[in-house]
């Protein structure tokens, strides 16, 4: 109500400067579906030119914008800061070689759409949404705009049975994963009477930390970030729909929308809920320790390549949650470090089986003899796979060590 | 499974465009796991 109150045309004005990049990346969007309807089969190629190149502007955008502190604009619902510049030049580059890789797996299996781009774009403009929101309107609005598109993303081969019933399922959890933070959310604002994450924060820390109806809203925006993240005991999407949507679709999935992911929960966490840490940290210590032992050990037992990613995935989910649990906010503030690095390893783990599927197929079985069929390929594939997952590791490592330290200091 | 005997013998390839942002994209991965420096410096700022 406060943010309704303080709005002014000025004010909106001025504020518009800071989300010039979003408008750009909207615009550009809509141009492109536009675009894409006069284009035939053999032209379409150009739209996932197009589509990189205004990626690619929208981060040259983003990186000039100058943020020397945090700069809340619009009325308090879009925040600036310099993990919101960095988290979106990283989602739109990682993105851009995404569409780079999708191309030709589309092609491959003539599914090559316009659409396919225009939704990545518009997941993009969601999760670049999501990770300036300042208050838990934005917040709540580019999740469902990133959801919603990588819903569609997810069913984009037709034909095949498996997709769509992989998009179902991440449709249904999806949604219940939203509700539930929805349903957070509206406690947090009932108990704290702000949308804003800055006054959420405030009323938190002065004298809220031990209201129950506050710790019911905790638990309920854990459980949604939980599902969205894919750690355990919510996991149970990922395997599915890493396993059954189109591999560029999946990669997709594994880079940017973890990333989204990752800034719902620091937006929600350490930046509203600071005050209450020590409720929190708890519950996701318990998620990031079920999910790492969890993740690791069924992913030995997958005799599909996609699914032990999948599960992959989900462990390197338990040392990110891990690091925010453990470290807090105060003590070691180092806990992005392992989410880029996750995000770079993913891209690295991912083009490993973006090159399998080249090859059509993601059995485990069915890629023997590999090395002879594409010597350079599969020593590359592998030991990015094996990089990707040391990264991750020494990531944490660091982490982990850096915590201690400030520990020994304190 | 890399070292064994092929089942199917599709050759597996791509487009100039893709070998090259593949091959960029693994010398990233190997740069910036012997150099973390950079990218650890630029997550340090990102929290200032």
């Amino acid at each position: 109500m406060n943010a309704v109150a303080q709005f002014s045309v000025s004010e909106f004005n001025a504020g518009l400067l800071y989300v010039w990049p979003e408008t750009f990346l909207g615009l550009t969007a809509c141009a492109i579906l536009m675009l894409d309807l006069l284009l035939n089969d053999a032209q379409r190629r150009w739209t996932g030119v197009l589509a990189v190149i205004s990626l690619l502007v929208t981060a040259m955008l983003v990186g000039v914008q100058p943020v020397s502190s945090r700069i809340v604009a619009l009325g308090g619902l879009f925040e600036l800061d310099r993990m919101a510049q960095v988290l979106k030049i990283v989602t739109l580059l990682t993105v851009a070689v995404v569409f780079v890789y999708s191309t030709e797996y589309l092609q491959r299996r003539a599914i090559l759409k316009g659409e396919y781009y225009v939704l990545g774009l518009f997941a993009v403009l969601g999760a670049m949404v999501l990770i300036s929101a300042a208050s838990l309107i934005t917040l709540y609005l580019g999740l469902e705009l990133m959801s919603l598109c990588l819903y569609a993303m997810v069913a984009f081969d037709r034909e095949s049975g498996i997709a769509a019933e992989s998009a179902i399922k991440y449709f249904v959890l999806g949604s219940m994963a939203s509700g539930t933070l929805l349903y957070g959310m509206s406690i947090i604002y009932g108990v704290t009477g702000s949308l804003e994450l800055g006054a959420v924060a405030n009323a938190v820390s002065n004298g809220l930390g031990d209201n129950v109806g506050l710790m019911f809203g905790i638990a309920f925006l854990i459980v949604g970030v939980g599902f969205k993240l894919g750690a355990v005991p919510f996991h149970m999407w990922i395997p599915d729909v890493y396993d059954g949507s189109p591999t560029c679709v999946t990669i997709f999935i594994g880079t940017a929308s973890k990333l989204a992911a990752f800034a719902l929960a620091m937006r929600l966490l350490p930046e509203a809920l600071a005050g209450s840490q020590a409720d929190w940290s708890q519950m996701l210590v318990v998620l990031s320790v079920l999910s790492m032992a969890i993740g690791n050990i069924v992913a030995i037992a997958q005799n599909n390549i996609k699914r032990m990613l999948a599960y992959s995935t989900i462990s390197h989910v338990g040392y990110i949650l891990l690091a925010a649990g453990a470290a807090g906010f105060r003590g070691g503030q180092d806990h992005r470090l392992p989410r880029l690095e996750h995000a770079q390893s993913l891209v690295r783990g991912h083009d490993g089986y973006s090159h399998v599927q080249l090859g059509g197929t993601t059995a485990v079985h069915r890629i023997l003899g590999k090395t002879r069929r594409h010597p350079s390929g599969t020593r590359r594939s592998l030991h990015l796979a094996r990089r990707g997952r040391g990264a991750v590791l020494r990531g944490g490592r660091v982490l982990l060590s850096a915590h201690r330290e400030i520990d020994v200091l304190r | 499974m890399y070292f064994d005997e092929a089942t199917d013998s599709t050759v597996i390839g791509g487009s100039v465009l893709m070998r090259t942002v593949l091959s960029a994209n693994a010398l990233l991965a190997f740069g910036l796991g012997v150099i973390p420096g950079t990218l650890m410096r630029i997550c340090q700022q990102a929290l200032q």
